[in-house]
């Protein structure tokens, strides 16, 4: 089941205010004010995967930036290898300054759904030009997990998979293999949905409406709230004490 | 009314297929069209909706006016108020995720009130008896549900006209009948329908006129019982399919290579039957099991199962009846499968039978990885000897493919594709090939073709399973049927008519 129609979730947020969650975060993470504020912008994210009940995910997401974290508090005790040093630092600043803005926008792509996000895009006055690309990028992304789950299927047969000797004899050309075919079927379902769609007037330029109701509601403001106070406090506390 | 006055068109990238078209569609018509792959019958139906010119790159000459519109002048969103359409391919012509929002959104992209969004969705929804698909995930629903789906965008969205280009393709037999009861429907209203369709047999006793259709022109335009009327033999002439599937003479001979290669043997009732084959030639499938993440049922259960080797075996059953969960556990692709394959005196399990099966999927095209036939080929070879570029020279010339081995796998034709892949299988040593739905979509000559092909993989002592609703396919070739439903096997044994009949008329009544 697609987490994007699970009616029931326990958190029900505007897509405008996912918009609004995952650009602040995205911004925040680039200022460099304390790690302590960084990694509290790490939590929101972990937090929101746990509303939406996406357990797996909240741990998975849990891992890596709980290994990002502390790498970084033990980058200096560590007596390694240079190189290796250097390695384990710019991988963990990557996790650090960029896995909590790729969550949010992993969030609010599985808990939206397409109808949903037409609304709300449209209800920020977002103009139609943007709004068919953004509505099919909505749409490719359970499409290419699908092409990819065939793709891995048949890679399975020839034996380029991780974890088989062929696929250790040349691993470039084994993940080339991987990404040609998939390109080349996203493109043409890319076509033959774009197709689709505009033989259902796609394109019409009246005012769109939608069966789907968004409202920002009562829940969104609190979210919000609780997100700003958090961070405003983390900033002040790490940066006074 | 739809008109077509003096049209030609040719794609940008490809020769003409539709020569000085003269045609006039009366409302209230039901119109199917027919012809080879190729003949133009998809680009008329692209004409009707307007994608051609407005979406498929190409020159038009001529005009085409749908309801007095002329579709080159008009905007397409004027012309989707006059013309719905259902695709052939159900995985890319929905737009949503979930089915309710999918079947209300060219609703939604008119700018119609809610109201009546909800008036007319409760209404197609009684109308098709589909309550048990609405606010459905449309990634987890069969074929033929989510060509129920399409058909329900096209009812809710009250166009005069309603296209469907090649509906049935990926339909199982019952599902056909159900896409045939929705069109009654519509022709009952007045609606004008137009169909380009290869299966014939569910379309001529709708149709009020048939057009067939040969490289780019109308050559024959006529009603149904005349195309029926110019018999059998014509009509596969034509490069038609049957006109009606219960008739079909089942040809598949079994021919026998050596002494009692289709024989049942006694199984002693012991567990390890591996040693019990003394046979070389069968096959044995034990302890089959798949069981969803999270489920209690297994979706395959299958016991033991005793099929002859060196044979063409069709699995048949519903969409959603297992099929191709049995074949990805036949050829080892999935972990949470169980099972033993025993064979030649081995068992194979699931890693083993990763390296002694194949399966050619029904969307050949994930499959081929490289830039170039020949590499492709080459690529499938587990052991590059030094004879190996005259092996891949050799088979190129036996599936017919020569002069092709500079090419883009994925520029080839969707037949040209597959007999690749046939190829890698055949080079990489695979005992047992898989195919899915292989000839879902192929006109007759296409269809025989792939026939001929699995009977000389069969000869060269190939094991084949193939998994399809294509009763054509079946009654040409097929050896020993399967017949699966909810993930057992129901009954299986050797191909006769008798069997054919008894199965397919179970299969129309969805029994």
């Amino acid at each position: 089941m697609n987490e994007a129609i699970v009616k029931n979730r326990r958190l029900h947020l505007d897509p405008r205010t996912k918009i609004l969650i995952l650009a602040v975060i995205a911004t925040l993470e680039m200022i460099n004010v304390s790690i302590e504020f960084t990694i509290a912008v790490g939590i929101v994210p972990f937090v929101l995967y746990l509303a939406d009940g996406r357990i797996s995910g909240a741990i998975k997401y849990a891992l890596m930036f709980g290994l990002a974290v502390a790498a970084h508090f033990l980058r200096s005790d560590l007596q390694i290898n240079m190189v290796l040093n250097m390695v384990i630092v710019l991988l963990g600043g990557f996790v650090l300054k960029l896995f909590p803005a790729f969550a949010c926008g992993e969030y609010f792509l599985k808990s939206t759904s397409v109808s949903e996000a037409m609304a709300a895009f449209s209800a920020m006055r977002i103009g139609r030009k943007m709004l068919i690309p953004l509505s099919v990028m909505f749409r490719f992304f359970p499409t290419i997990n699908r092409e990819r789950a065939a793709i891995h299927d048949a890679a399975a047969m020839r034996g380029i998979t991780i974890g088989r000797k062929r696929f250790w004899k040349n691993p470039g050309q084994a993940f080339e293999y991987r990404v040609i075919p998939l390109m080349i079927s996203v493109a043409n379902i890319g076509n033959d949905l774009s197709a689709a769609a505009l033989s259902r007037g796609l394109d019409n330029p009246v005012r769109h409406t939608t069966y789907t109701d968004v409202k920002i509601g009562r829940t969104d403001i609190i979210v919000v709230l609780i997100i700003a106070l958090f961070l405003t406090i983390v900033a002040f506390v790490s940066t006074t004490i | 009314m739809i008109e077509f006055k003096n049209v030609s068109f040719k794609y940008e990238d490809g020769g003409e297929v539709l020569q000085n078209l003269n045609l006039t569609i009366g409302d209230g018509e039901v119109v199917l069209l027919c012809g080879e792959s190729g003949c133009g019958k998809s680009t008329i139906v692209r004409t009707i909706n307007a994608l051609i010119p407005n979406y498929y790159p190409g020159t038009l000459d001529g005009k085409v006016f749908v309801n007095g519109l002329d579709t080159s002048e008009t905007e397409l969103y004027k012309i989707a108020e006059q013309v719905a359409s259902v695709f052939q391919n159900p995985k890319t012509q929905f737009y949503n995720v979930e089915s309710t929002e999918e079947m209300v959104f060219g609703l939604e992209n008119r700018g119609i009130t809610r109201e009546e969004m909800k008036k007319r969705l409760t209404a197609t929804v009684g109308k098709f008896g589909m309550e048990n698909l609405t606010g459905r995930d449309l990634f987890e629903m069969s074929g033929g549900e989510k060509q129920k789906v399409a058909c329900a965008c096209a009812d809710t969205s009250g166009t005069p006209i309603v296209v469907l280009d090649e509906p049935s393709s990926n339909l199982d037999i019952y599902s056909i009948g159900e896409l045939a009861a929705i069109i009654a429907k519509w022709k009952e209203e007045g609606k004008t329908v137009v169909v380009a369709e290869h299966r014939l047999y569910y379309m001529l006793p709708l149709a009020d006129r048939v057009l067939y259709m040969k490289d780019g022109v109308i050559e024959l335009d006529c009603k149904p019982e005349e195309l029926i009327g110019l018999g059998k033999e014509r009509i596969s002439m034509m490069g038609l399919r049957s006109t009606d599937i219960r008739e079909i003479p089942v040809t598949a001979v079994y021919e026998p290579e050596g002494p009692g290669d289709y024989e049942y043997l006694d199984i002693a009732p012991e567990k390890d039957a591996g040693k019990k084959i003394k046979e070389e030639a069968s096959l044995l499938i034990k302890d089959f099991r798949y069981t969803y993440k999270g489920s209690h049922e297994s979706s395959l259960w299958i016991d033991e199962l005793l099929l002859p080797g060196k044979s063409i075996i069709c699995i048949v059953g519903d969409n959603g009846a297992g099929k191709s969960t049995f074949a990805r556990t036949l050829c080892g692709l999935d972990k949470r499968a169980k099972g033993i394959l025993c064979y030649k005196g081995k068992s194979l399990k699931r890693k083993d039978r990763l390296k002694n099966t194949f399966l050619v999927m029904q969307d050949v095209a994930h499959e081929l990885f490289t830039d170039e036939v020949a590499e492709e080929l080459s690529s499938c070879i587990e052991d590059h000897g030094e004879e190996h570029e005259q092996r891949v020279t050799e088979l190129l010339e036996r599936l017919g493919l020569s002069g092709k081995e500079k090419r883009h796998p994925q520029s080839l034709s969707g037949g040209e594709k597959q007999r690749v892949a046939i190829g890698c299988a055949i080079l990489a040593e695979r005992d047992i090939l898989v195919f899915d739905e292989p000839t879902s979509g192929l006109d007759y000559r296409r269809m025989t073709a792939f026939a001929s092909i699995v009977q000389k993989l069969k000869k060269s002592g190939k094991t084949i399973f193939i998994i399809t609703h294509d009763p054509e396919l079946i009654a040409m070739c097929c050896d020993e049927l399967v017949r699966i439903g909810n993930g057992r096997v129901l009954e299986n044994g050797k191909m006769t008519t008798d069997y054919y009949r008894r199965w397919l008329g179970e299969a129309l009544l969805n029994k």
